[in-house]
């Protein structure tokens, strides 16, 4: 049991941190004369009393009984799918439930009669099984799991930020919900979840011992007798369960699954019914602590804890990064698949610049007015290019930008899932503007893309930092991008909550959209792009040496280091452009490269400019469909990219 | 306990609504000028003038949210508030565009299209009240209404002064306004100096809710908030669907019952009112206070 012990006592020393902030709440409320009547007399009169033991202490024990069930499904995922990055966040349990719900806000309400805990499951539970099945056609390594999971989390994350920037009003009860408040009014929320995290519990430790022996080899496994895929898909289930219904009884508590299972691991506990224990002793104490001390900090101002504890966990999983080794070989998914394209590099890329005009005249010339469909000519094509063309002009640029910065940053790291979307980097820029918005008086445009690409440079600086000291594995590279995104999207659901009427600005710039994009802002993106094509050639060797390894570099005279902080540089300078118009998710950096380096292109230099290509020919072409999809409203090009991002993955995965 | 549908009927506004359409309806067919409103109070103020816009910045949320003055059907809508349609906007040809002062820096480029005339639409300085009679005063000297205005804003002093004299023949309890979540655990609190809360100080009643609230004058808490002062009344928004289930949430919740207002039922229900609004949703919730405010307890 080495190893179980100070895992367990760093869960109790929590549990106990918690409890110690609770009795702080308590004394705030009633004197320690009136703790003990107020647990059990029956003073109905007695309101500050009834406070106590109907609303603060549920609170504390709800909070409890959350952060167990998550962190017990959390240490199942991590087991079952041999990752860990795997949490109910990363594998679009909860984008799914989010979707699920905001529909059956919309135009199915009966089916919330129930509660919503169904529903969360049922959503919750679609989406793992669409990331399994997506997996499974990719043999199941833990890349593909995570890639499939972050995907469909970002496309249904993109379906629902734009069914709550369409129907922002009615669907306010689902980003109370979003936000994971932990208030309690009563006992009856513990009534209905504990014998559900019970029974599921139970569950699950009865899966422990099969379970544990997925450590071995598979065929080890299999000469037990033991059927793999049943063990599998009932823990899965179980810890599906066991998220869905912590979130229908109380939202969305991201992070505290993945820091639960990964702290254990990091104190100590190796062996899975060590980790069984711990983990939920520590995710339970973190729930706790981060609710009752923001209730103590904050006092009648509810900050709600869904949203907080990343903010406990980012600067935690950080530290962790570099202890985190791999779980397992890294699998290597080399994206092989080739798309149908014949010819030279140079008809493939005639072909993409045709393909690139044509999308250019789509979005200037059709669209659609009060009348209908039109083909823009003439007069009418003079009144309405003013109005096209920054917003196409800005499109083109952020797409070739973003997909640019996504294939320089798969060179450099040598991992095909780095992007500036999913290492944080456009996150990161994000955050700045969150900030500058609320806090610095209103800045031009120009302004911001410096800042963000100021902030895009430190995110990738610190990520090479840690990444030169601790050679970082392809899970903690994600990792720290998870982090910085899910910090990212927990200040914006804590400001939704808080129903700041600047949030929906932050929101519809934040998805992605180029609507208020000037003239003047669209011709700095598209000089930027002219720029890298201009100095791309000179990335070329770089590209093709870097990933060899550091000694090749050297022997031509080029210091590794001075290589990549130039390209890490222009990478920044991209990405923080790009962000600022398009927002964080867009996806196009991680699809492009891919795109391109499936079409067949064989250099370094032809792969980056055709990614550059395909991404700009995705950007307009989202840009033109958002503008007529629902007109006269208009879905953000960032929010249609990431859901056509996420289509072409899932056709993409169907044809290998 | 909660009576439902508390005797406030729209019909109780349709002598308002009425006067506002007719208005609006002579305007759109005299020379007038080509308005356009991109945000919910300068629609409502426009309209409460007795000028129909050419289109409107999303009018389902008007619908929803503000209900009153009536926006008739052939009023086109543009979209989101963040980001109204500017091709369709072009197509309108307008004279003016009438915004939000939070929403002008980012639609800035509409200039372009016709005149965008900045309002005050959520001010930290000023109450609500005074904010609406001033962003009133402001359109109305861009339209050459102002006498409509003139009689509004006596009007309003009038209703104010009426619901003060309903009340201060009954027992003035604290108010809490509020929303309840769907969940049941949630209310979203009304004060400050928000619409919501300023008309709850002219026509003397007591905010019971002296926590912060935002700029818009609401802040979102746990039910045990409306515990803090228990000689309160609680008034909360009656908004269909969600409110009906969050009250039959709240019904098997031992705090919620034991609530002093809840106990005495001291609980009810009323009509929407959007809590940055204009002069007419000032006058129908303080119409809309008076009559809930019970004579008795």
């Amino acid at each position: 049991m080495r190893g179980a012990a100070p895992s367990s006592g760093v869960g109790l020393a929590l549990l106990g941190l918690s409890f110690l902030f609770f009795l702080a709440n308590l004394r705030a409320l009633i004197p320690p004369g009136e703790w003990i009547p107020a647990l059990y007399g029956d003073n109905l009169f007695n309101l500050a009393q009834l406070t106590a033991r109907d609303a603060l202490l549920p609170r504390l024990l709800i909070a409890w009984i959350c952060g167990a069930a998550l962190g017990f499904a959390g240490v199942i995922f991590q087991q079952v799918l041999r990752n860990p990055l795997a949490e109910p966040g990363t594998l679009g349990v909860y984008a799914g439930a989010k979707v699920a719900l905001a529909v059956c806000l919309l135009w199915i309400p009966e089916a919330l009669e129930a509660g919503w805990a169904p529903v969360a499951f049922s959503g919750g539970g679609l989406a793992v099984l669409a990331v399994l099945w997506l997996a499974s056609r990719q043999g199941f390594s833990p890349v593909s799991i995570i890639l499939s999971g972050l995907v469909l989390s970002l496309s249904l994350g993109a379906i629902g930020t734009t069914l709550i920037l369409v129907h922002f009003e009615e669907l306010n009860a689902l980003y109370i919900w979003d936000a994971g408040s932990l208030v309690q009014n009563g006992w009856d929320g513990i009534a209905d979840l504990l014998p559900m995290v019970l029974a599921f519990g139970l569950a699950g430790g009865i899966l422990c011992r099969p379970l544990s022996l997925l450590e071995l080899e598979e065929e080890s496994v299999r000469g037990l007798g033991l059927s793999l895929a049943m063990t599998r898909f009932a823990a899965i289930s179980v810890a599906v369960a066991l998220c869905t219904f912590v979130a229908g009884a109380v939202g969305t508590i991201s992070f505290i699954a993945l820091a639960g299972a990964t702290i254990a691991r990091a104190a100590g506990a190796r062996r899975l019914h060590q980790r069984l224990v711990s983990a939920p002793l520590i995710s339970a104490g973190l729930l706790a602590v981060t609710d009752q001390g923001a209730k103590l900090l904050f006092g009648v101002t509810e900050i709600p804890a869904g949203s907080i504890t990343a903010l406990l966990g980012v600067p935690l999983l950080f530290f962790l990064l570099r202890r985190l080794r791999p779980m397992s070989p890294a699998a290597n998914n080399t994206w092989t698949a080739n798309l149908v394209m014949v010819g030279t590099t140079g008809r493939r890329m005639a072909v993409l610049l045709a393909l690139l005009a044509a999308s250019l005249l789509l979005a200037l010339l059709v669209g659609h007015d009060a009348n209908g469909w039109q083909m823009a000519m003439g007069d009418s094509f003079a009144a309405l290019l003013p109005w096209r063309l920054s917003r196409v002009m800005a499109a083109l640029g952020a797409g070739f930008l973003l997909a640019i910065a996504g294939g320089l940053l798969q060179r450099l790291t040598g991992n095909h899932m780095a992007s500036p979307e999913l290492l944080g980097i456009s996150s990161g820029a994000a955050l700045i503007l969150l900030v500058t918005t609320f806090f610095v008086p209103e800045l031009g445009r120009p302004a911001m893309m410096m800042f963000c690409s100021l902030f895009a440079g430190l995110v990738l600086m610190a990520f090479f930092r840690i990444d030169r000291r601790a050679a970082l594995s392809r899970e903690a590279m994600l990792l720290g991008g998870v982090a910085i995104a899910t910090l990212l999207s927990s200040f914006l659901s804590i400001l939704l909550f808080l129903g700041d009427p600047r949030v929906l600005r932050v929101l519809s710039w934040l998805s992605g959209s180029t609507y208020s994009v000037t003239g003047g802002e669209a011709g700095i993106l598209l000089f930027a792009s002219l720029v890298t094509i201009g100095i791309l050639p000179f990335f070329a060797r770089w590209l093709a040496i870097l990933p060899l390894g550091p000694a090749v570099p050297m022997g031509l005279g080029v210091g590794p280091e001075t290589s990549r902080m130039l390209i890490a540089a222009a990478v920044a300078c991209m990405t923080g452009m790009a962000t600022l118009i398009v927002g964080p998710l867009s996806f196009v950096g991680l699809m492009a490269p891919h795109l391109a380096r499936m079409s067949g292109m064989r250099s370094a230099l032809t792969q980056t400019y055709a990614a550059g290509l395909i991404g700009a020919i995705i950007m307009v072409f989202a840009d033109w469909l958002g503008r007529h999809i629902a007109f006269p409203w208009q879905v953000p090009a960032g929010l249609l990219a990431t859901g056509l991002g996420g289509f072409y993955f899932v056709l993409l995965v169907f044809r290998r | 306990m909660v009576k439902w549908n508390s005797g406030i009927t729209r019909r109780y506004f349709i002598g308002a609504a009425f006067t506002c359409c007719m208005a609006g309806n002579a305007a759109a067919t005299s020379p007038g000028r080509r308005l356009v409103t991109l945000d919910l109070l300068p629609t409502e103020l426009l309209l409460t003038l007795g000028i129909c816009p050419v289109a409107v910045g999303n009018s389902r949320l008007y619908r929803r949210l503000v209900a009153e003055p009536e926006l008739t059907p052939d009023v086109l809508d543009l979209g989101p508030l963040t980001e109204p349609n500017a091709e369709l906007l072009q197509s309108l040809r307008p004279d003016a565009i009438l915004v939000a002062k939070w929403q002008a820096g980012a639609l800035e480029p509409l200039k372009r299209i016709a005149p965008l005339i900045p309002v005050a639409a959520v001010s930290r300085d000023l109450p609500g009240v005074a904010l609406a009679l001033q962003v009133m005063e402001q359109i109305a000297t861009l339209t050459g209404t102002q006498e409509a205005a003139r009689n509004w804003a006596v009007r309003l002093e009038q209703e104010l002064q009426t619901a003060t004299e309903q009340l201060e023949k009954r027992r003035r309890r604290p108010v809490y306004v509020c929303r309840f979540a769907e969940d049941g655990r949630n209310v979203a609190l009304f004060g400050g100096y928000g619409l919501i809360g300023d008309v709850l100080g002219r026509i003397g009643l007591e905010n019971a809710w002296t926590g912060r609230v935002n700029a818009s004058g609401v802040t979102s808490a746990g039910i045990d908030s409306l515990a803090e002062n228990p000689d309160a009344h609680i008034v909360h928004f009656d908004r269909g669907r969600e409110t009906r289930k969050a009250i039959e949430r709240l019904q098997d919740s031992s705090l919620w019952r034991a609530l002093p207002a809840v106990r005495a039922g001291r609980v009810t229900a009323m009509p929407v009112i959007y809590p940055s609004g204009g002069v007419c949703s000032a006058v129908r919730l303080a119409r809309q206070l008076a009559k809930v405010i019970p004579h008795d307890g």
